[in-house]
């Protein structure tokens, strides 16, 4: 795994890497994670020729090809004092994999040594947001940003800063939802059985939303609710954070 | 190492224990264990001229008596080496296996117990390292007591 | 259809299988312990068919408990000690297997023990069908071993018309059932006591109370009578010390010390990887195996067997074989699939699996070793054709890794043996679409053409029809298309700025 390199103050710009799941599906949470860094202090730069972390093509075997479209991403990044994203596989993905697909050199790059997933740098840097949401919600732990980054305190640090946010976790919060990238398609009836045992357990937490921190796993979620006729909520944690932003960005 | 804390350990995994001074009083607690059920005996040293009653078949015997030779505390532990007078048979076709523990040879951990049975130069045919009577989680994770080992273990501590 | 029967169809010799051919409990095909290798079904259907089985969600569950109580990924502090000891014991084999085997070997021929060391699962298994047809065994009592189900033995035997009984009460009612184990420490965990109740009752001809208890009694009983009668004894081996040529091998039941001595003949039966360099090291393994796959600092025995039997000695094998197998292992050496060879088959990462507890078990891997270890070990054995694309069938959680006691890193090598499997298919549709999906996807106008293209695709075409277009349509079934009618909407800063790029709009 890649050591990220975490500086103490305040960077003056970030650069946000998309990924490529929140380009296509996800505007949302992508103009939540600009409001909320705005709202901290720093400049949001969103380079444009940056694509894809790679992930696809890993995971279905195919390391040359990932390490291509990375490369690009990576290149886009370049020079970057902080990136932040708002995907935790994909930061994971960076950290993890960058090195074995490109070489030792990858671990000094921007995109790599500078990168951020969206929770950690609110929690390092947005003490001061004055963050009110009168909700109740439950917090699903995605499993790369989980068990590769081993990041799991951020999420809750940053919800635990909203006065009048109610958290119940709900049981096995970090057992996968059954996304698992291109293995959604490859096994669809188990990844979707996946999601229910998930649906379900979040169900008992009886919140108004499920968050997380990944656009891949929420997405999961919503379309298996919503084609089962279930009443459940997903959001992304950007979107709760900028929700309960008192100050309007 | 506290000959209590291994007494503690045994109890907790169900073992039962009896404490006792000197070979003598061991005599007396296991004439009284064994009574009249058909027994098998390893040689002890210093536990012979038991008046036991043998079975015919070893299959049908009630009660087994073996000696350790090293125990461990902290597991619960006794290791019983097989040997020419100490068959495997006595610890495992009885459903009641009595084991003689020598204080002195009680050690503070796993390891140290294993240490010692690996010190046997050259190896016995075989040892049995045994903590606890047997048992099954196999149907639904239920735990069974008494399997196709012994269903009642007694330690009795000497010294 | 139980291997309990004779060849040729009469009332088995062994007395815990008679009224087998009563049972009449059905299961799926795969996972069937006549499953011929070769001949699994594709693993998409037979996923798809595991998961909507009756009774599935209770074995989820009941696995969901157990992995819960293993905490997967919170090692304890002494736990932890254990852990990083235990890992370096494993490495230190793979330095040089063949010299700590020839060790073991050696010691072991010092003591009596005929070992034979093969390459193949066919060798090992026509190697004990010779020891067990010159010595005219008509009935064998197993105790459990993984590596015996990955050789096919017990087919193998019954074909040369000796019958082979299962005396692990896991792998016992197995055995009844006709399956395969479906988790390696626990056989059975995918029945529950109700359908191991009706099970005996079909097996007993009258009924039984669902009552553990009774039908551990039922088992201990029958089971006995064989323990007696064996002519030859099988086991398997959890451990074997080099320096004193020792194999060590763990029960709860006690079954291990009954076929290890008390029929005449004994043939231990072991993969490569289980030396160890020094029984001292079991001071270690033990206790890690042990809390790792049951939660239990040991377990009720531990089987030490160093030697056939002695001159006035009573019981023991008089005859005592040992068959080492390879089956395609030592190939790994020197590779980084050489990490799955440090496995010590504790089960944890089966339990720590979400794909194998929604699963029920193992048996939908259609192989012998499922989960995670298996997905991954699978694939790299010897005769495996089939089972070459098993790392698909993993989410990539990466709970396997963390749970792992030997820390081995299973999710990298999920990952790896994906690109293995690609690396061996001819070039098709699927490595041309990912080459042309990098090639686009490294160059932002053709990146930005395909959000175009998807932005277009989701306002003009209903979502109906979105979900059934190849790739989309496998998301479709059960999931709703996600909404991409606003792909390419990157929201820019309040600056504005894309990082230097002077380009205008962002589409």
């Amino acid at each position: 795994m890649t050591v990220v390199s975490r500086p103490g103050t305040l960077p003056e710009r970030v650069a946000l890497f998309t990924t490529c799941l929140a380009d296509f599906a996800a505007p949302g949470p992508l103009a939540a994670t600009i409001a909320v860094l705005e709202a901290i202090g720093v400049e949001v730069v969103v380079p444009r020729d940056q694509t894809c972390c790679g992930q696809p093509a890993l995971n279905s075997g195919f390391p040359a090809q990932a390490g291509r479209v990375l490369a690009q991403t990576l290149d886009s990044l370049d020079g970057a004092e902080a990136v932040v994203t708002l995907a935790g596989s994909c930061a994971a993905m960076i950290v993890h994999h960058s090195t074995r697909l490109l070489g030792a050199e990858a671990a000094s790059r921007s995109g790599v040594r500078n990168l951020w997933e969206f929770t950690q740098f609110v929690a390092a840097f947005g003490e001061d947001l004055d963050l009110e949401l009168d909700a109740t919600v439950t917090y699903h732990d995605g499993c790369h940003m989980t068990r590769l980054l081993g990041e799991r305190t951020a999420p809750r640090t940053v919800l635990s800063r909203i006065r009048g946010l109610r958290l119940v976790e709900m049981p096995d919060s970090d057992t996968c939802c059954g996304f698992g990238g291109t293995f959604s398609a490859k096994f669809p009836e188990l990844s979707v059985a996946m999601a229910d045992v998930k649906l379900d357990n979040a169900a008992t937490a009886r919140a108004e939303y499920v968050v997380s921190a990944d656009p891949g796993c929420l997405m999961q979620l919503q379309t298996r609710a919503d084609a089962a006729g279930r009443s459940i909520r997903t959001r992304h944690i950007a979107e709760i954070v900028r929700d309960a932003m008192r100050t309007p960005a | 190492m506290s000959v209590e804390s291994f007494e503690a350990r045994l109890r907790a995994l169900g073992t039962e224990v009896e404490r006792v001074a000197d070979l003598a009083a061991c005599r007396a607690v296991v004439a009284e264990l064994v009574g009249t059920s058909r027994a098998l005996v390893d040689e002890i040293p210093g536990l012979d001229g038991l008046d036991l009653v043998p079975p015919k078949d070893p299959w049908d015997a009630e009660v087994g008596i073996s000696e350790a030779f090293s125990a461990a505390a902290d597991a619960g532990a006794v290791a019983l080496v097989q040997a020419a007078g100490s068959p495997r048979r006595t610890s495992l076709l009885p459903p009641h296996h009595i084991v003689v523990v020598r204080a002195g040879r009680i050690r503070g951990t796993y390891q140290e117990m294993v240490d010692d049975v690996a010190a046997l130069d050259p190896p016995p045919t075989g040892v049995q390292v045994v903590s606890g009577a047997s048992r099954s989680g196999d149907i639904e994770s239920a735990m069974i007591h008494g399997m196709h080992g012994p269903r009642r273990l007694t330690v009795v501590v000497v010294g | 259809m139980s291997t309990g029967t004779t060849a040729k169809g009469e009332e088995p010799r062994s007395t815990a299988m008679r009224g087998v051919a009563r049972v009449t409990r059905g299961h799926p095909v795969w996972s069937g312990s006549d499953l011929d290798p070769g001949q699994r079904p594709a693993l998409r259907p037979m996923t798809a068919e595991a998961v909507a089985r009756e009774g599935v969600g209770h074995t989820r569950q009941r696995l969901e408990v157990l992995g819960r109580e293993r905490a997967s990924g919170n090692w304890l502090p002494w736990e932890s000690e254990l852990r990083d000891r235990g890992a370096a014991i494993r490495r230190e084999t793979l330095r040089d297997l063949d010299g700590y085997l020839s060790r073991l070997a050696a010691q072991l021929e010092s003591r009596g023990v005929i070992v034979h060391r093969v390459s193949s699962a066919a060798q090992a298994r026509e190697a004990v069908g010779r020891i067990a047809t010159d010595h005219g065994v008509t009935l064998v009592a197993k105790s459990k071993s993984m590596a015996t189900e990955e050789i096919g033995l017990t087919a193998h035997l019954t074909t040369l018309g000796i019958d082979v009984v299962e005396t692990d009460l896991g792998e016992y009612i197995a055995q009844v059932a006709g399956e395969r184990p479906s988790h390696i420490v626990g056989p059975a965990l995918h029945m529950s006591r109700q359908d191991v109740t009706d099970l005996f009752s079909q097996l007993n001809g009258d009924p039984l109370p669902p009552d553990p208890d009774v039908l551990a009694s039922y088992a201990r009983e029958r089971l006995r009578a064989d323990f007696k009668a064996a002519q030859m004894g099988i086991c398997g081996v959890n451990f074997a010390a080099a320096d004193t040529g020792t194999l060590v091998v763990v029960s709860n039941e006690g079954n291990v010390d009954m076929v290890a001595s008390q029929p005449d003949l004994l043939v231990a039966v072991m993969p490569v990887e289980k030396v160890i360099p020094r029984l001292a090291d079991i001071g270690t393994l033990v206790p890690l195996l042990c809390t790792a796959a049951n939660k239990e600092f040991t377990t009720a025995y531990q089987t030490l067997l160093s030697g056939a039997r002695r001159p006035g000695e009573i019981d023991g094998p008089a005859e005592f074989h040992c068959v080492i197998f390879d089956n395609g292992r030592t190939a790994l050496l020197g590779t980084p699939e050489e990490e799955i060879l440090a496995c010590i088959r504790c089960g944890n990462c089966q339990f720590s699996c979400p794909v194998f507890r929604t699963l029920g078990g193992g048996h939908a891997y259609g192989t012998t070793y499922g989960g995670p270890v298996g997905a991954v070990l699978s694939p790299l054995l010897g005769e495996a054709t089939r089972d070459r694309d098993l790392p698909f069938l993993c989410s990539l959680c990466g709970a396997c890794a963390d749970a792992c006691p030997v820390k081995i890193p299973l999710d990298d090598l999920l990952v790896a043996g994906r690109a293995t499997y690609e690396a061996e298919q001819p070039r098709g549709v699927e490595s041309f679409g990912w080459t042309l999906w990098s090639r686009f996807w490294s160059t932002p106008a053709l990146y930005r053409a395909t959000r175009s293209a998807a932005r277009i695709a989701g306002r003009l075409i209903p979502a109906g029809v979105l979900g059934r277009l190849p790739v989309v349509r496998l998301w479709a079934s059960g999931r709703t298309v996600p909404d991409v009618s606003h792909a390419g909407d990157r929201p820019r800063g309040r600056s504005g700025s894309s990082g230097g790029s002077p380009e205008g709009e962002d589409r």
